[in-house]
């Protein structure tokens, strides 16, 4: 690697000043574990990095009102074993322990996870089915974005180069609420997604109607997809097995896989729907009993 | 605030290093794995794929495995790291190398640092795993030669799981 300034800001404050003030454009770092391959693979030359590691209120985790607020630093590996975080937020909680490995969890934070942006990303489909909401900020003022809106395409995100995101906002789970996150990979670990869906659904647990549902495929198209025919044979509907399977067929429509490395399109187009079944399955069980 | 002026001493990196404090001067683009390596002579880390992708390259940082390959030397300021040569020496092997070595869990040794500190850090905070709960804290290390059975087995004689 060649040579770079390393600066380690101890406020949000400082580390917008500086994305502000220094040109070229610095190249921001957290855990480091997506930054430091893209530097050593020359995809990045960065003349100065920033490293967000002594912001404290980046490491926030906790309840406010309605929502739980994760703090961009927090760790894949946190997450994971978060009482709160699987306790408000099951599917987030999978998710993140499906990434990587537990030296790339110790390290890896869901924000660098999110602004990565990568198509495959684990906690993306979980966030999107949450209904999370991206919380901005740059020497200008905050902004709240929710993930639906902030993809644009591989590796690709609404965030300004002045912006740094601070922080995730995600629902917390109430009663009547279920969810699943599955992966598939060409390994058990240290597998980038040939296909990943979450679930996420709302029932009435005495008639078993579908009050909500979102479901997110990754790994089968540029960004994170919405199975939207899914959720409209779901939505409003009274749960049962042959309907969670009949709408788990029509994710087919929504998905646009491609040949690559790791899986050919059509096997991933039958993964997709798989995992889309499988997920809702769960997802129904563990909402009201289905 | 364009013109920003940018810092350029050269750090001074403090850390504890199996055991001991350490103190040197390393650029800021310097890796862990190459401090380790090349500017302090402990070669038991292993370099296999530069990318966090293999795990060879496995040290302890504050009691948490980490690739050594994707941390920045700079990083450790003020932690404690362990690596493979601060687990046991040859006349004095630690718990887990004897059960690696009792088990036959070593062949081309490459590996084995890497899975050894994986697996320090899983017994350090999970004395008594299960078989599950090894195999997914190993699940970041791979070994090209023994097919894993014998580093589990290794693993679970070394938390007591194992009789003899």
């Amino acid at each position: 690697m060649s040579s770079f300034a390393y600066l380690q800001p101890a406020s949000i404050n400082e580390a917008l000043q500086m994305l502000e003030g220094i040109s070229p454009r610095p190249v921001v770092m957290a855990g480091g574990t997506d930054v430091l391959v893209q530097i050593k693979n020359r995809l990045l030359q960065p003349q100065t990095v920033i490293n967000l590691k002594n912001i404290q209120i980046l490491r926030e985790l906790k309840i406010e009102g309605k929502f739980l607020r994760i703090g961009a630093l927090i760790t894949h590996q946190e997450l994971s074993e978060s009482e709160l975080v699987r306790y408000c937020a099951p599917v987030l909680a999978e998710a993140a322990s499906e990434v990587g490995s537990r030296q790339i969890r110790n390290f890896a934070t869901i924000g660098g996870n999110v602004v990565n942006a990568s198509p495959a990303a684990d906690t993306v489909p979980a966030l999107l089915a949450l209904g999370a909401r991206l919380l901005l900020q740059s020497v200008t003022g905050k902004r709240e974005v929710a993930v639906a809106d902030f993809f644009t395409g591989p590796g690709r995100t609404v965030l300004d180069p002045q912006e740094l995101l601070t922080a995730i906002r995600v629902p917390a789970a109430e009663p009547g609420e279920g969810g699943a996150f599955l992966k598939m990979g060409r390994r058990n670990a240290l597998a980038v997604a040939v296909a990943n869906v979450a679930v996420w659904l709302k029932a009435d647990p005495v008639t078993k109607r579908c009050l909500a549902v979102r479901i997110a495929l990754g790994s089968l198209g540029p960004t994170v997809i919405r199975a939207r025919q899914t959720e409209t044979i779901l939505h409003r509907q009274f749960l049962s097995q042959g309907l969670l399977a009949e709408a788990a067929a029509a994710a087919t429509q929504d998905i646009r896989p491609i040949d690559d490395l790791r899986a050919g399109a059509v096997y991933r187009q039958e993964m997709g729907v798989l995992l889309t079944r499988r997920a809702l399955k769960a997802a129904a069980a563990q909402a009201v009993g289905v | 605030m364009r013109g920003m002026e940018i810092e350029m001493a050269v750090p001074m990196l403090q850390f504890t290093l199996n055991g001991q404090a350490v103190e040197v001067e390393i650029p800021a683009d310097l890796l862990l794995v190459d401090l380790l390596r090349e500017y302090l002579g402990l070669t038991g880390t292993k370099k296999g794929c530069g990318s966090g992708d293999c795990g060879a390259c496995t040290v302890i940082i504050d009691g948490k495995a980490a690739n050594s390959c994707l941390f920045l030397a700079m990083d450790v300021q003020g932690k404690v790291v362990t690596t493979v040569e601060g687990l046991g020496v040859d006349n004095q092997p630690d718990t887990l190398q004897k059960a690696f070595l009792a088990e036959g869990a070593v062949q081309c040794g490459f590996c084995t640092p890497g899975m050894l500190m994986s697996a320090k850090a899983l017994l350090d905070s999970n004395p008594r795993p299960t078989r599950n709960e090894i195999k997914r804290a190993m699940a970041g290390n791979l070994c090209r030669c023994t097919g894993y059975i014998r580093i589990v087995k290794a693993i679970e004689r070394a938390g007591g799981q194992l009789n003899g």
